[in-house]
């Protein structure tokens, strides 16, 4: 009898240690979705390379996924683009990557999003029947992430172009610290 | 009351009790989302400001205020400081900015924070006595809404190719 009673003890324990996470106020995520505290920076650099991987492919439908209604795009050259516009650039070949990239990235995780920030090559399509040579581009970049219920959209991707490389032969001065 | 009963009872109240916990600590972390300072557009343009000026007048202690400890800050040139890079350029002078103005600011609000973004006139003092260099950037600042105020975590500023546009008259 005591066995019995200490054995229907023991199950309602446990449970109740099962169900504790959820009764205490913790979320279920569903597959695919990741809560802040769960993210880590190598799942943010690789939602970075999903973003970029994407654009490469011309796939709108997924870059439109990844990013914010409200989001703004600015690139090397200083233009800004909405969501809208620079969906509408891949769409119609105006903004054609063959490589994007970024290297040693750098994540800030903030309440509520991250930046993921690093050097970014980007190499532009040539147009069809041109000899020239695909331009390249080398950067700055930094995209600002935002946690959202339907999970992480890109808000903010700004790109600063970076001066060309000095000639190996010449010693490079120190970069000036300038805005 | 037989054994299984009892069991059964107990299971009850610590669920009942575990599940008064979870609403409490849920409601709490919403309060912590409501306390955080609603800001406008307007205010969010004047913290905007507040951090410009305080870059020209170089106020390591305002703008130390105004900036989040992890805060990225890429420079036009594609330079990239810390905070405590960005504060001792210019304290020691090495950056002296004469100009810092953003002109037809965008706001974009997310849970949390803000970016503020738009074209910016920017004047650096030149060394010697020349004339301050004048740079044409679109600026973008993202602010973070944190228990001790709003705070920059990232500054970043890309030259506009280009002439800039004649002023309307």
């Amino acid at each position: 009898m005591t066995i019995r009673r200490n054995r229907l003890i023991a199950t309602a324990i446990a449970g109740l240690i099962a169900a504790m996470p959820l009764l205490a106020g913790g979320t279920v995520s569903s597959p695919g979705q990741t809560s802040q505290s769960s993210t880590t920076q190598r799942d943010l650099v690789e939602l970075q390379k999903k973003f970029q991987d994407l654009t490469v492919a011309g796939d709108s439908a997924g870059v439109s996924a990844l990013m914010a209604d409200e989001a703004i795009f600015i690139h090397g050259n200083g233009a800004a683009q909405s969501k809208a516009e620079f969906l509408t650039a891949m769409a119609t070949g105006q903004l054609a990557f063959s490589m994007y990239q970024l290297k040693d990235p750098k994540v800030v995780i903030f309440d509520g999003g991250a930046i993921v920030s690093g050097l970014v090559d980007i190499t532009f399509k040539a147009p069809p029947g041109s000899q020239a040579p695909p331009r390249v581009l080398h950067m700055r970049g930094s995209s600002v992430w935002v946690q959202r219920p339907s999970g992480w959209r890109l808000i903010l991707d700004q790109d600063t172009t970076l001066p060309a490389p000095t000639p190996a032969a010449a010693p490079a001065p120190t970069p000036p610290a300038t805005q | 009351m037989s054994n299984r009963s009892r069991s059964i009872s107990v299971a009850a109240m610590m669920a009942v009790v575990l599940f008064a916990a979870g609403n409490a600590r849920r409601m709490s972390a919403q309060n912590d989302a409501a306390t955080r300072p609603k800001m406008t557009q307007a205010q969010m343009l004047d913290l905007q400001k507040q951090f410009e000026d305080a870059s020209v007048a170089a106020d390591a202690v305002k703008v130390s205020a105004l900036m989040s400890d992890d805060a990225i800050f890429v420079h036009g040139s594609g330079a990239v400081q810390t905070k405590a890079e960005y504060i001792n350029s210019l304290t020691t002078g090495q950056l002296k900015v004469s100009t810092y103005q953003m002109n037809d600011g965008q706001v974009v609000f997310f849970d949390g924070g803000a970016v503020v973004s738009g074209p910016t006139d920017i004047g650096l003092v030149s060394p010697g006595g020349a004339p301050p260099r004048l740079l044409h950037l679109r600026v973008s600042t993202v602010w973070v809404a944190k228990p001790t105020g709003w705070q920059v975590i990232l500054n970043q500023g890309t030259p506009i190719a280009g002439p800039p546009a004649a002023p309307a008259h």
